[in-house]
């Protein structure tokens, strides 16, 4: 049996993973545009700015293909994908037969029409690779001035790690708020509050139409609004799109991500995907949704491993979860947490004393988000709760105490989680 | 400390914590079941409210870092040899509440203490001592009555039809503890561990959970005034009934379970509606004599066929001997003397301490008058009250008691501390109380364990006394009074204890 | 819960929740096993930083337990972890926590469904602190100082 993974990301090694667990004998080959064995994408910033080296950036072991067995790739592209013939074409023309393919080629950063982003000065921030670049600018220049376009969560993380290399930052962010699609608006504020107490500079509502330079270095950017912000760096960071382009005509069925079933497969049969690429279904809202986090990803890539290799697999949905600090401040959320319509059974309980906030959404009685800043003790709990839909409504006034645990819950449930092997 | 009546405010413990060596685990606020330990969150500080504390060391044994000693309230009265301690504060709570002091546990006070005064014999030179570790010792013991003359058949088989009889590997039995007085659990390590033993534990007058009726062939059921759990069933579950009369403790007095006791699981094993009292009168209302215990004992035979035999237990009081002697022309096949230091759940002060008489002077008189109306081997004889060790219990044998009955040492051995706060119902080592937080304290597995272990050690003990005496099987010391010798007692008490005088 | 399988077996702390009783030695136990001296007093009085347990005794009267790391066949802690701090030893069942690699991003304390991971100091940084199951003890330190027996060490899989 060939298996064929294409990317090398959190989807891709645990599709490997799972993989060898039920087949020990398949060859696995992995193609990976990137030169690096596989490392932490979502450190990079932490990179960036020397809090971690290269020991902590790496994912898995050094052996990690070889007690595998996986065959790479690396630095090639994959151009195409033709079913019928169960191969991938590569950008040298070069053809891999496969019998089973794992498409994970992740996503691509947005690229907004904006005049003049090009050339020297301008960046973007998804792999380890634009984090050295990066760094090795920003250390060239005398007074590091960037500005951030984008002020969603690796956005902030890049404006963070360039603060902390000394640079002057500015976020510049479309929406009335930072961190848009993962806080409410309170929430929200309170982190731009805190970035800009930090010496972040934040505007929002609004965004760069244009850069300006002068003999080919940038000076600055214009605003929507016709102001001017003076830098010698633009990172862009409004996003990532799934990765589909190499797809394309393939067959494979597309809608904003690839779309796959709850055993992770595409439409056509052998052919599997999962993370940022893929769209799986959202556990809460039952329908497909491309999620771009890490669990969802490992989630995936592991389900995906386990179908390929013939071991039936069920996806149970991707729950939406996200844990980030900012200067210290840690925010989590987890699941529906925001666009609430009161109307449709939806129910906020909020807790805010002193430093912490936090809040549970429910809908029609059971917990389906819960958001919490400063406070992150055990809030895992709250998954499982999740993912149990039980009703909620007897324990909501303890949901969001500190002491709320397991003895808040049913005993059925408590001894579900607790007497079975995890 | 504030609010409290200062005449009543005397108290007899102290907690003392070294606050050097407190990681304020809050060990001891948790286990504390009389609210003594407190954690103030604000200071993070652990402090006590001594007034509280009733001495359990539930809280020292506990804490980690050993920083918690339980002290005698160093507070003296002037010293007053007739007004002692005791006597001071007892009189002032009832000066405050007007009300009769209820304690539990089994007598405290300094009587003379009979067991430290007799002395075992040994062989030396004429007689030879036995190895118990080399040769075969025989504690089995069977209680029952035996019958007059046995009759043997040309192959050496018994042809007389011998009356019930209980099989004992050892002759200690667990003493009637109710299922409400403890709670499940306790029940459940006790007959856990009689199963183990091959021995018997006794269900009290609290009736037989449904759960507990795999061990009947291992428990006593007993039927008492109050006649709390009883049934056909209850009465067929076990392996022996016994009729209680009488209880070291409180001799002459019934018994109260107060209703808030009577949970779901009590009330349905005694058979009376949650939350109501069980009040178990002081006679029996159906025995003023001799002729209506003997209607009972055979009214109880009749409805087992037979096949069980039947205790009487009665309080050892001042004519014992005779009462005993009754009993056993009434037909019991055991009696079951229960001295005075026998503990109890709950006992007024004044009678646990002044009332009935030691075990030890009771079954040497019980066993001297059944020996001399010629009908000892009619009945068995069962000492109860106090036994502390194996050597207390070797005694009792020699004075002339098959078995003996243990309690209070059973409950120790589940971490019963002495404490006498049995009758509030908020025993902290989950032992006399029924309340779900404290009743875990007691694990059974853990319960039976240490109950095993107890009675192995006391039974190895047991053998090796034994064997020093030249005697390879229990059954030659009973009543081998020769085996004793008194010492420090005048020449009455070696008379009624029929025992020689050390050196004789 | 995505479907688990433990197809090795292994042996881990399971509560019983029917014997605890909130005497809080688990937790004084582990902080204990867990540090330098090997001495509650010098571990909570003087050690920098403090050793924090990895097992929680929830505590609502009548009802105790004390809740630890599962060690997951599929952890989701595992499959949060941003840049591997947290793996699973295929041999022993175990999932494995590296101090040194642990970025700090609590993506594990999100994730862990028992909210069994907690946060410790390391120098200058917090990293992800759970259950190891004591890998210099033949019985995990919480189950050997458990009074009541409302831990166990056992292979239910």
């Amino acid at each position: 049996m060939k298996y064929v993974i294409i990317g090398n990301s959190y989807a891709a090694v645990f599709a490997v993973e799972s993989l060898r667990k039920t087949d020990k004998s398949g060859e696995i080959t992995i193609i990976s545009k990137e030169p690096y064995h596989v490392y932490a994408r979502a450190a990079i910033h932490e990179y960036m700015d020397g809090t971690i080296g290269d020991a902590q950036m790496y994912y898995r072991d050094k052996d990690f293909y070889e007690k595998h067995r996986v065959t790479t790739i690396f630095g090639r592209t994959v151009t195409g994908v033709e079913p019928e013939k169960n191969r991938v074409v590569l950008d040298n023309k070069q053809k891999i037969d496969f019998d089973k393919l794992m498409i994970s080629s992740g996503g691509v950063p947005i690229v907004p029409p904006i005049e003049d982003f090009k050339g020297v000065g301008t960046f973007t921030f998804t792999t380890w690779d634009d984090a050295k670049v990066l760094k090795d600018w920003v250390k060239k220049q005398k007074m590091p001035q960037a500005v951030v376009i984008g002020g969603g969560l690796i956005g902030l993380q890049c404006a963070e790690g360039l603060k902390h290399m000394g640079v002057d930052v500015t976020v510049v962010e479309l929406a009335d708020y930072v961190l848009v699609k993962a806080l409410d608006s309170i929430t929200a504020q309170r982190v731009q509050q805190w970035l800009t107490h930090n010496g972040l500079k934040v505007i929002t509502g609004n965004t760069v139409v244009s850069i300006n330079r002068a003999k080919g270095r940038i000076t600055g950017v214009k605003l929507k609004n016709g102001e001017k912000v003076k830098c010698n760096t633009v990172v862009l960071s409004i996003g990532v799109r799934p990765n589909t382009s190499l797809v394309e005509g393939s067959g494979i069925k597309v809608n904003r991500g690839i779309m796959v079933d709850n055993s992770m497969q595409t439409n056509v049969e052998g052919i599997f995907s999962g993370g940022d690429v893929a769209e799986a279904e959202d556990f809460l809202r039952k329908k497909g949704e491309v999620m771009p986090i890490i669990p969802v990803a490992t989630m995936q890539g592991k389900i995906a491993g386990f179908n390929m290799a013939g071991e039936k697999r069920t996806y149970p949905g991707g729950l939406l979860q996200n844990a980030f600090q900012f200067f210290g401040k840690s925010v989590v959320s987890i699941g529906n947490v925001i666009s609430i319509d009161h109307n449709d059974g939806f129910e906020e309980i909020i807790k805010d004393e002193g430093d912490v906030y936090k809040k549970a959404v429910l809908q029609d009685g059971k917990l389906v988000g819960v958001l919490s800043m400063n406070y992150i003790a055990r809030i895992g709990i709250y998954n499982s709760i999740i993912r149990s839909r039980m009703d909620v409504t007897g324990i909501k006034d303890k949901l969001l105490s500190d002491k709320f645990g397991f003895l808040d819950l049913p005993k059925e449930f408590r001894d579900e989680m607790l007497t079975k092997p995890g | 400390m504030l609010y409290k009546n200062p005449y009543n405010n005397y108290f007899d413990y102290v907690v003392q914590r070294d606050m050097d060596k407190c990681i304020r685990c809050k060990d001891c606020v948790t286990q504390c079941s009389y609210d003594a330990n407190f954690y103030d969150e604000e200071r993070d500080l652990i402090y006590s409210l001594d007034s509280n504390c009733v001495g359990c060391m539930r809280c020292s044994t506990f804490c980690p870092t050993d920083c918690i000693r339980i002290v005698r309230n160093p507070d003296t009265f002037r010293i007053n040899a007739n007004w002692k301690d005791n006597n001071v504060k007892d009189l002032y709570k009832q000066a405050g509440t007007g009300g009769i002091i209820i304690t539990g546990m089994g007598n405290d006070k300094p009587y003379k203490n009979y067991w430290e005064h007799m002395v075992i014999d040994a062989c030396q030179v004429t007689n030879p001592s036995i190895d118990p570790l080399r040769e075969p010792m025989e504690l089995r013991t069977f209680l029952g009555r035996k019958p007059d003359r046995l009759e043997v058949n040309k192959d050496g088989d018994i042809t007389t039809k011998l009356a019930p009889q209980l099989v004992l590997e050892t002759p200690i039995m667990f003493s009637a503890m109710s299922y409400g007085s403890i709670n499940y659990n306790v029940c459940e390590s006790v007959a856990r561990a009689a199963k183990e033993l091959g021995i018997y534990w006794n269900t009290g007058e609290g009736g037989l959970p449904d759960t507990l009726y795999e061990y009947g062939k291992h428990t006593i059921v007993q039927c008492a005034s109050g006649r709390f759990g009883v049934s056909p069933e209850y009465l067929n579950a076990g392996a022996a009934i016994e009729i209680k009369i009488g209880q070291g403790a409180k001799p002459g007095i019934g018994g109260h379970l107060p209703g808030e006791k009577v949970l779901e699981g009590i009330s349905r094993t005694r058979m009376i509606p949650v939350g109501t009292d069980a009040i178990s009168p002081a006679p029996h209302h159906d025995i003023y004599s001799i002729e209506d215990l003997r209607q009972l004992i055979y009214a109880l035979k009749e409805a087992t066929r037979y096949e069980k035999p039947v205790s009487v237990k009665i309080a050892a009081v001042h004519n014992v001997a005779a009462i005993a002697s009754g009993i056993a022309r009434a037909g019991a096949d055991i009696i079951a003397v229960d001295g005075f230091r026998g503990g109890t759940g709950a006992a007024p002060k004044s009678i646990r301490d002044n009332v009935g008489i030691p075990t030890e002077v009771a079954i040497a008189s019980v066993d001297q008058r059944l020996r001399e109306e010629g009908i000892r081997h009619q009945v068995s004889l069962v000492a109860a009250g106090g036994f502390r060790n194996s050597s207390d219990i070797v005694k009792a044998i020699a004075l002339g008691a098959d078995a003996v009955y243990i309690a209070t040492s059973a409950l120790m051995a589940v971490g019963c501390t002495l404490c006498q706060q049995c009758h509030r119902g908020r025993c902290a080592w989950g032992i006399t109380t029924n309340d779900p937080e404290l009743s875990k304290r007691v694990n059974p597995e853990i319960g039976a364990e240490r109950l095993v272990n107890l009675i192995r050690a006391w039974s190895n003990e047991i053998k090796e006394m034994l064997g020093l005496m030249g005697i390879n099987s229990i059954e030659s010391l009973k009543g081998n009074r020769d085996r004793l010798r008194g010492v420090g007692l005048s020449e009455i008490e070696l008379q009624t204890l029929d025992i020689k005088q050390a050196g004789m | 819960m995505t479907e688990k399988i433990n197809e090795d077996g292994m042996k881990i702390v399971y509560p019983r929740e029917q014997w605890c009783i909130a005497c809080n030695l688990c937790e004084v136990a582990c902080m204990t096993e867990h540090s330098r001296t090997k001495d509650p007093l010098r571990a909570y009085l003087i050690e920098k930083p403090r050793p924090v347990s990895r097992t929680k005794v929830e505590y609502l009267p009548p009802v105790a337990v004390s809740v630890m790391c599962r060690h997951c066949a599929e952890a989701e802690c595992v499959e949060a972890c941003k840049n591997g701090t947290l793996t699973r030893d295929e041999k022993t069942g175990k999932i494995e926590l590296d101090r040194d690699k642990c970025l700090g991003c609590w993506m594990c304390i999100m994730a862990c469904p028992y909210g069994v991971i907690t946060q410790v100091r390391k120098e200058e940084k917090a990293v992800a602190n759970k259950c190891d199951l004591c890998p210099d003890r033949e019985i995990p330190a919480c189950v050997a100082v458990c009074p009541n027996r409302a831990l166990v060490f056992e292979d239910r899989g």
